[in-house]
């Protein structure tokens, strides 16, 4: 079998769609939980006049707590 | 006659090492955030985006706290109850400062000043810390039946306030919460832009060994540290 003459095509061939959901599901709770936990920890910070990048270690348990709650 | 003179002035020295070399104290502090439901109210009459972020942190941040050991020479300070993940609050910003999981150490000898970071990569590491510039003033107050001395650490790069501490020289230990050290006296209070340590408890030459934890960790300082950490969670800092 030859791929030479194969056209490429833009629909996406997904195998089930639940497995696809899922995933997709996944990157939304990490970007979700990355932007507002970010965003209250820096606004927290710079209220309270100090450095966020001194407490990342509080932030990154905030964000985990996040995302384990985002996919149940 | 002067070789009597020396053998007592000798003595007297002597005796003065030995027992500076045995002083040892334990200091609790409390540690209380600098931000009150008065600042809040000022932020709703803002009609800030902010509130809703510090009702949450005053609300999660309450007092913890810390414990800082001593002898003339070394000092050791940690939070007293470090929390375990299922005890964590979202921005519990009062324990996240007084400085969560980590511990900090000074040696005046060979004038080392290191936070010990063992969570976040994949060894512990002793993070230098900054040096302090302090400004001494005569202001004074009493603080648990202690004459204070106020003074600034003037090298902060702290924008809001810079960090005030008040040491008593009546207690000859040169040490304070966190990196704070290096004054003529042991910090008593001081005073961060985010949160205020107050001493609650001292004790001077317990019973107990006052033990100083040996820090075990690679030395690194704080930049390399940083980008250390940016590159394991880049995915962090670009999302």
């Amino acid at each position: 079998m030859s791929f030479i003459n194969a056209t490429a095509t833009n629909d996406e061939i997904l195998p089930t769609t639940k497995e696809a959901i899922e995933v997709v599901e996944e990157f939304g709770c990490a970007s979700d939980c990355t932007r507002s936990t970010r965003a209250a920890h820096i606004m927290a910070a710079t209220i309270l006049g100090v450095d966020a990048n001194d407490y990342i270690d509080e932030y990154l348990l905030n964000y985990a707590a996040c995302y384990y709650n985002c996919i149940g | 006659m002067k070789k009597r003179i020396l053998f007592y002035a000798t003595l007297v020295l002597f005796t003065i090492s030995i027992s500076a070399q045995n002083f040892t104290g334990k200091i609790t502090y409390k540690v209380s955030l600098n931000f009150t439901e008065k600042d809040l109210k000022e932020l709703e009459l803002n009609k800030d985006k902010a509130v809703n972020t510090m009702r949450q942190v005053l609300s999660n941040s309450k007092d913890t706290d810390v414990i800082l050991n001593f002898n003339t020479y070394q000092s050791y300070y940690k939070v007293v109850n470090k929390l375990e993940i299922n005890d964590r609050k979202p921005l519990n910003m009062t324990y996240a400062i007084a400085g969560s999981g980590k511990v900090y150490y000074i040696d005046l000898i060979t004038k080392k000043n290191y936070m010990q970071e063992c969570d976040l990569l994949e060894k512990c590491y002793l993070i230098e810390q900054p040096k302090l510039e302090w400004q001494l003033t005569q202001q004074t107050k009493i603080i648990g039946g202690y004459v204070c001395y106020k003074a600034i650490n003037s090298n902060s790069k702290n924008k809001k306030q810079k960090p005030v501490a008040w040491y008593t020289p009546q207690i000859s230990a040169s040490f304070g919460p966190k990196e704070y050290f290096g004054l003529p006296g042991l910090i008593l209070e001081l005073e961060e832009a985010a949160v205020v340590f107050k001493a609650k408890e001292i004790v001077l030459n317990p019973k107990e060994n006052i033990e100083i934890e040996k820090m075990l960790g690679t030395i690194i300082t704080k930049e390399e540290y940083n980008k250390k950490l940016q590159k394991s969670y880049s995915n962090i800092y670009t999302n």
